[in-house]
């Protein structure tokens, strides 16, 4: 039964008591609109229990992420993790936010905005919370170098970058404010600072102390060197022991010498050493003066090899080598400061070999570059030392360095390493042990263009490689020193007078008769009368120049079967005729190899071996009469570059001939790879071609 | 008869120098005077008015530079050939002494021969 009618069976009982009919249909319809209400009570009562379950739910799971995240700023306690509404009051205050400034949540949270975490003096006053949010975001991903200030007072170094928070409904709700302590990484940073200030201090002092020592060492040292150098010629000439006094006073005079000398020779192997720590001060200081000009490396090399003759004379089963291209190779560079590291290259090969050579090669490279070498044929080093022989005070063959007495001050190299540094090269080394050394730098050239301008510079700088060379008695007394008929008889027309000593000397030691004219006048002259075997022809002259010289040496029938060699550093040098043209400064090897081709042309009986010749004959077609004199000496064969450099490739072994014309259309490639043969540069075709024999 | 003139405050140094001249006694008549600082040495050149000045850079008193600028201002010394006793390499120092005046420069440490060679060129000029 429904308990509602018994209610309402229960109610009717009431009523048929109590109430009359009207009442009791009143009665009724109250009845039924409670009965709703129940229902809808239960419904109610349902939909809330389940809403409710489901929102027990939702925050159950809320917790949970919340908690994650709540872990997450935790845990992030070297990072301040701060958020804010817009208005830049604080909502959000982590775990490294309270380690790092000092503060609790609680403390901040809806009662700062991150403008009261800021020393408000680094700001101008007008400072705003907006102001400051501007300045943070208005580079993207920028990252401020701020100075936060902590509840205690204390400054914070603090890197900040902020960024917008957006809401869910993607709307902009707030600023998160992401700070890190750089406390440690400010320190460390200080304190490099500080030990670079130092550390300048300290080579600045260094640099100071060894220029003032070796400055304080040489008063001394004048002392020293001046009174025993006083002392040794005072002895010589008053006390030393003469032949007439006794054994005993003689060796005890001697002695005396010997000892004076001594002392002389360890002054001046002191002075050097002073020279060397003063320039390696200087130079790693910085403090050096570099004089940089443009000059030729042949120029520098013979220099340098002038400078160490008297060294490798001693040295009688060593011979000193060069092996240049003819072209000059062009630098911007200090001078005297690569003369003096290939004199130290060389110094350095002379002491450690006992028979052999030591070759100096310059190599243009393909790229703008060219390469020195020194080799030699030493006794080397081992490899492991490649490295290690640039440092300072290193030497190799010192594995007692009691015993092994060291040759030099140690610190050549290492000099010779900044110098060439300091030019943009690099310095190198390598060895077999046993067989030599090769010691290699490089350097960038001068581009090409500006290498034509300055041969005429380097006409000047070629008095110095001669400068050196013993001078012979007067040119004219030695003329006609060797009048062997049978000889050779060369010509030379230079008006430099060093330049002809040179000659003269080089000449006389190749067993060749020599003459000498000092302008093309003189020149003619004389080879009207004694007709030589060959003519050594300078283009810059007075009275009659080199140009115009050949035109009359061409026009007489006499004289124009006369080879001549051109030897100028004007930049058209090679564009004058004759049989072969080379430029200053002069390539001795080079030079002799032409004159003796050019004299077997004319006497068979100089004992020269018949030699091979490739003549390349592009881009200029070679007639048969350009190779004056050389024809007879051997196989020549004509060829263009493609077949020439096959040749060389297979092996072939003698004298590469290059028209003029061929110099600017070869690249280094087609040079580098003639590099171990000689190579003669073949003037250009003169418009009146001369008949040769 | 010429006078010459040695100005450095090393006592060994004026000694090597007097010496070294004394290679020149039989090629020259002259008489060597020597001051320890640049005061006396500037006092001593004007009073003497030498031939051949020897002058050190780093002395008391006066330095190389000053006593050699003053001997320069003077004109009736426009005779007094200044040799400066220089270290070597100071490209710079070089450069201030030839400012002032100076007419040859010897590196130190200096060879003898350098000396009497430089001193036999000025007095016999």
């Amino acid at each position: 039964m429904d308990p509602m009618d018994f209610d309402q069976n229960g109610m009717a009982r009431l009523g048929l008591v109590s109430f009359n009919e009207e009442e009791v249909s009143s009665t009724n319809r109250l009845r039924q609109e409670i009965r709703t209400l129940h229902q809808a009570a239960e419904i109610t009562a349902d939909l809330v229990i389940h809403q409710f379950e489901k929102t027990e739910a939702i925050l159950a799971k809320f917790q949970a992420t919340s908690g994650q995240l709540q872990a997450v700023l935790d845990a992030a306690s070297q990072i301040a993790i701060i958020a804010t509404d817009l208005t830049g009051s604080i909502t959000l205050f982590n775990r490294g936010a309270e380690v790092m400034l000092g503060y609790l949540a609680c403390e901040v949270i809806g009662r700062m905005t991150p403008l009261d975490l800021h020393h408000i003096e680094d700001f101008s006053s007008s400072v705003t919370l907006e102001k400051l949010i501007h300045l943070a975001t208005s580079e993207q991903g920028a990252i401020q170098e701020w100075l936060y200030r902590r509840k205690d007072g204390q400054s914070l170094p603090v890197t900040v970058s902020v960024t917008p928070l957006l809401g869910s409904n993607r709307h902009h709700v707030g600023f998160l404010w992401v700070a890190m302590d750089i406390t440690p990484l400010k320190q460390a940073e200080e304190q490099l600072r500080r030990s670079n200030v130092e550390l300048q201090r300290l080579d600045k002092l260094k640099s100071d102390l060894l220029s003032s020592v070796s400055h304080e060492l040489r008063t001394p040292l004048t002392s020293i060197r001046g009174f025993a150098q006083l002392i040794r010629r005072e002895f010589d000439r008053t006390f030393a022991a003469t032949p007439e006094d006794d054994v005993k006073r003689r060796t005890k005079s001697s002695r005396i010498q010997d000892n004076l000398d001594i002392i002389l020779t360890e002054s001046e192997r002191l002075t050097r050493l002073i020279n060397e720590v003063l320039d390696l001060a200087k130079i790693e200081s910085g403090r050096i003066e570099w004089h940089k000009v443009h000059f030729s490396l042949q120029e520098a090399i013979l220099q340098a090899v002038n400078a160490v003759q008297g060294q490798f004379a001693g040295l009688a089963n060593v011979a000193l080598e060069t092996n240049l291209p003819s072209s000059p190779l062009m630098v911007d560079a200090d001078k005297d400061r690569m003369v003096q590291v290939l004199v130290n290259l060389l110094n350095n090969a002379a002491k450690f070999i006992q028979a052999g050579y030591v070759r100096v090669s310059a190599i243009r490279q393909p790229d703008g570059w060219v390469r020195v070498e020194v080799q030699d044929t030493g006794c080397g080093f081992p490899p492991e030392q490649a490295e290690t022989i640039f440092d300072k005070f290193q030497q190799v063959h010192r594995n007692d360095t009691l015993v092994d007495k060291p040759q030099g001050t140690g610190l050549g190299l290492s000099i010779c390493r900044e110098i060439v540094l300091f030019h943009g090269g690099r310095i190198w080394a390598t060895s077999v042990p046993g067989q030599g050394s090769t010691f290699s730098l490089t350097l960038p050239l001068l581009a090409q263009s500006e290498e034509s301008d300055l041969m005429a510079e380097s006409e000047l700088l070629s008095n110095h490689t001669i400068h050196d060379t013993p001078v012979a008695p007067s040119v004219n007394e030695c003329s006609e020193q060797n009048t062997q008929k049978s000889l050779p008889l060369v010509l030379v027309i230079d008006d430099d007078a060093n330049v002809c000593t040179y000659l003269n000397l080089l000449f006389l030691e190749q067993g060749y008769r020599v003459m000498t004219a000092r302008d093309g006048q003189e020149g003619l002259e004389m080879a009207r009368l004694h007709h030589p075997d060959l003519i050594t022809l300078d283009l810059a002259m007075p009275v009659l120049d080199g140009r115009q010289t050949m035109v009359h040496l061409h026009q007489d029938p006499k004289l124009s079967q006369i080879p001549v060699i051109v030897l100028s550093a004007m930049p058209d040098f090679d564009q004058v005729g004759g049989s072969v043209a080379m430029s200053k400064p002069i390539d001795e090897q080079r030079l002799l190899l032409g004159m003796r081709l050019l004299l077997l042309g004319r006497k068979q009986d100089l004992g020269v071996e018949s030699m091979p010749c490739l003549a390349l004959n592009e881009p200029v077609p070679l007639a048969s009469n350009r190779l004056p004199g050389i024809i007879r000496v051997g196989d020549v064969v004509y060829c263009d570059r493609e077949e020439l450099l096959r040749r060389v490739g297979e092996g072939f072994k003698g004298l590469v001939t290059v028209p003029t014309e061929a110099l600017h259309s070869m690249d280094g490639t087609f040079w580098e790879q003639l590099s171990s043969l000689d190579v003669l540069i073949l003037p250009a075709a003169q418009k009146e071609e001369i008949d040769y024999v | 008869m010429f006078k010459v003139v040695i100005v450095d405050d090393e006592v060994h140094i004026r000694a090597l120098l007097e010496q070294t001249m004394e290679e020149l006694e039989e090629e020259f008549e002259f008489e060597i005077l020597t001051a320890a600082n640049g005061g006396d040495g500037l006092a001593a050149i004007q009073r003497e008015h030498p031939r051949l000045v020897f002058l050190d850079v780093m002395m008391p008193v006066m330095n190389g530079y000053d006593v050699c600028a003053a001997v320069r201002a003077d004109s009736s010394l426009d005779e007094t050939k200044v040799v400066m006793l220089t270290a070597k390499g100071q490209e710079t120092d070089r450069q201030r002494g030839m400012s002032v005046g100076v007419n040859h420069f010897i590196t130190k440490p200096f060879d003898p021969d350098e000396i009497v060679n430089l001193a036999r060129e000025i007095l016999g000029s």
